[in-house]
């Protein structure tokens, strides 16, 4: 008997964290993957712990466990509760204290390594993962995290060459496939891209990001009606994201469906009492805008084309002068100055420039 | 009298008609006429050779080997042409011997004739089906020529009839680096260093203004790749193991390129230093000075670094040009990086290849279309970049 009660003792603990681990995994850690950084959402437990509204979650107590085993899972769901509630520090503290039980734990080895992937803090990161790799150099997440670091190198081949590795092992693997997929983007292979795409899809349950990401696959293939309905049905998830808006926007324009791509762009730069709808750089304001205008040209509407095309040059600053000075003197208007400012001259050639295709057409392209 | 007087004529005519043969019966010294081997004083051989060459008592045979071998030698000392016209004598003294094919074909690639290369190569292996060198020609040929399955397998085939060939190994490398196979490449020097081969050491190659052994290179290709592929430990590792075994300025520079790659700056200015004291003239070395000039935004310095490199004639200007425009933008300098900004694009094109990504993703030029006049959209691009802080 005298043998047998810290058994029991030590089942229940552990039923009580897996189980407590098993609703944090519910209710906060859905978005995580498992491999690469950390990433931060804003969660209902952080909500409710910060306003003090609603239920907060209460922080995991610290058990004194018997068992080594044990009170590394503890401190590891304590890091998680942390990293849920974006206090990196304390779940650095709670993975080190968990290192410190036990060292080779591949557990605490892999979040300590994408705990300094969060933080940018590329050589621990690399130092945790190198040992990550001795204790377990199979491990899909310790090698789709190691491949993540070389990304970051860069070294994308090796990369590429690992996620492969993961995927080839793992099919399943979501992260892998995601990153080959955006990697294979990157380097120009976009029919592969779009196969790791539609896995990704097709084998978890519907995900904006994922949506998104293959609409821009459909785009760099040529089928903007397919971007078009991937980024319908993000909207649908997530209908309060302006950028899905634009994206689709640009896709519309790609399928020569000018009249609802001007919705979508009308939508993106509303304002309400003077005040943009949705708050973003001058910068990608000024993008939006020469895309609508581009957009007003095709359906011959020149004057509205002006319009947006005077004011993204004003909000694009020098550079977006400049681009628009340099193709203005490619396409007929070789003695505007080109010096970055702004001028009469400059709006006098941009305006005459709509009446002539091909050079509104070098004009949207630059800027 | 008149018999001994007879007795004389008759001698000396003897003796007039017997000297020449004497002479070609006197043995040649090959001692010093050798294809250079790295390190050799490549002009002894050549005069070597060419001393041998104004014998007028020359066989066939020994004509055509000095004039491969003197051809070798110029072909190594860079005089290219001079190297072309022995070879093309060897192959009218011996039209059946594929050697003087094979040279004269590495000669026609490194004046960058490629067909006539080609041509050159298959002809010697007409003469010889198993010639590993012409097949290394054949592949490297191919490999320039973007070729790359035809470069396999003439590569494989060199270093299957040749296993101790370090050239041709060495050139199977290039291949497997340039489609991205960093692994196999990686293996490909691994195997190229194992060998028991003295071509290590004896073979060399020009490489960024300075003749190099195949060991030597090899190394630094090694731990270059390491850095490309991430593994940064292993890179420094094998930079720090070619800094001690073979000191110069190729192991310290390229040890002080790692360590500009990686921002640390005092390192890496420590070992330029260090590789300029082995090697004061080798312009590469005065770019990446002023690059970690540049970057710590000492520019008066960075400007010297550069115009030292472009007084050097370094084999890519359009870097120094660009870095010194830079500078001196920096400086509001303005017209004098307007200047060099378009001197680096003019006088470098691989520097415009690489610089009209950058171009074009800011929008200052367009990818070159039909008809239009490339070299103005060049000048407003660059002269648009030089206006924007942000271009670099």
């Amino acid at each position: 008997m005298k043998r047998f009660y810290p058994l029991i003792g030590g089942a229940i603990l552990t039923l009580m964290a897996s189980s407590y681990s098993m609703a944090i995994d519910v209710t906060m850690r859905q978005s995580d993957l498992g491999a690469g950084p950390l990433v931060a959402h804003v969660t209902g437990c952080l909500m409710a712990n910060r306003s003090h509204r609603g239920t907060p979650c209460p922080e995991p107590q610290v058990l004194k466990a018997p068992d080594n085993a044990q009170r590394v899972a503890n401190r590891l769901d304590r890091a998680w509760f942390f990293i849920d509630m974006q206090d990196f520090d304390k779940a650095r503290a709670e993975t080190e204290l968990a290192l410190g039980i036990a060292p080779n734990d591949l557990k605490a080895r892999l979040l300590s390594a994408r705990l300094s992937l969060t933080l940018a803090d590329l050589p621990r990161a690399e130092s945790d993962l190198a040992l990550a790799r001795k204790i377990a150099p199979d491990d899909p997440d310790v090698r789709a995290t190691y491949a993540w670091l070389l990304l970051s190198k860069p070294a994308e081949l090796e990369a590429l060459r690992e996620f492969e590795a993961v995927i080839a092992k793992h099919p399943h693997h979501r992260f892998a496939r995601e990153q080959r997929a955006a990697l294979l983007m990157r380097l120009g292979h976009y029919s592969a891209a779009l196969e790791d795409f539609n896995f990704v899809v097709d084998d978890n349950p519907p995900n904006a990001n994922s949506l998104e990401r293959r609409s821009e696959a459909f785009l760099a293939v040529g089928k903007p009606q397919s971007a078009v309905a991937d980024l319908s049905a993000a909207i649908k998830l997530e209908p309060s994201r302006f950028d899905l808006l634009t994206a689709r926007a640009d896709a519309y324009a790609r399928a020569d469906l000018g009249e609802l791509a001007l919705r979508d762009y009308d939508a993106v730069l509303a304002t309400t009492g003077g005040s943009p709808l949705y708050v973003m750089f001058d910068n990608d304001r000024a993008k939006i805008l020469a895309k609508r205008a581009f957009t007003y040209v095709r359906l011959r509407r020149f004057d509205n084309a002006a319009g947006d095309m005077v004011t993204a040059i004003s909000l694009g600053g020098t550079p977006a002068i400049l681009r628009a000075q340099v193709m203005l003197r490619r396409h007929g208007f070789s003695d505007l100055p080109l010096d970055g400012h702004d001028s009469p001259a400059l709006r006098k050639a941009l305006a005459a420039c709509f009446g002539l295709d091909a050079c509104f057409q070098g004009i949207m392209r630059a800027i | 009298m008149r018999s001994i007087g007879r007795h004389i004529a008759i001698s000396a005519l003897l003796a007039t008609a017997l000297a020449p043969m004497a002479r070609s019966a006197a043995a040649i010294d090959w001692t010093g006429c050798a294809v250079p081997i790295f390190g050799a004083d490549k002009h002894a051989a050549i005069a070597a050779c060419t001393s041998i060459l104004d014998r007028s008592d020359l066989n066939d045979a020994d004509r055509v080997r000095a004039l491969l071998t003197r051809g070798r030698a110029l072909h190594r000392d860079l005089n290219i042409d001079a190297a072309i016209r022995d070879f093309d004598e060897a192959i009218k003294l011996a039209p059946k011997d594929p050697e003087p094919l094979v040279r004269r074909a590495s000669a026609a690639f490194y004046k960058e004739d490629y067909a006539a290369a080609s041509d050159l190569a298959k002809q010697a292996l007409s003469l010889d089906a198993k010639n590993s060198e012409a097949f290394d020609t054949l592949g490297t040929v191919a490999l320039v020529t973007h070729d790359y399955a035809a470069a396999k397998f003439d590569y494989d085939t060199a270093v299957e009839l040749d296993p101790g060939s370090v050239v041709a190994r060495f050139h199977r490398f290039e291949l497997l680096m340039n489609v991205g196979a960093q692994r196999e490449s990686m293996k490909e020097l691994d195997d190229l260093l194992a060998l028991n081969s003295d071509g290590l050491d004896k073979e060399f190659t020009e490489f960024r203004g300075k003749q190099v052994s195949y060991r030597t290179l090899a190394r630094l290709e090694r731990a270059t790749m390491f850095e490309a592929m991430g593994r940064f430990e292993e890179s420094i590792k094998a930079l720090d193991d070619l800094v001690r075994t073979d000191p110069g300025a190729i192991s310290y520079g390229w040890r002080g390129w790692y360590y500009y790659n990686r921002s640390r700056f005092d390192l890496a200015m420590a070992d330029i230093d260090k590789a300029l004291s082995y090697d004061p003239n080798l312009a590469v070395l005065y770019n990446l000075k002023g690059q970690v000039y540049l970057y710590t935004k000492q520019y008066e310095r960075a400007i010297a670094s550069f115009t030292r490199s472009l007084e050097l004639r370094i084999d890519t200007p359009g870097s120094s040009y660009w870095s010194r425009a830079l500078a001196l933008r920096a400086l509001h300098r303005t017209d004098e990086a307007e200047k060099d900004a378009q001197a680096a694009v003019t006088a470098d094109c691989c520097f415009l290849v690489r610089k009209s990504k950058t171009l074009i993703k800011l929008g200052y030029l367009q990818p070159a279309i039909a008809n239009s006049d490339v070299p103005s959209a060049v000048h407003d691009a660059v002269h648009a970049c030089m206006l924007d802080e942000r271009c670099w």
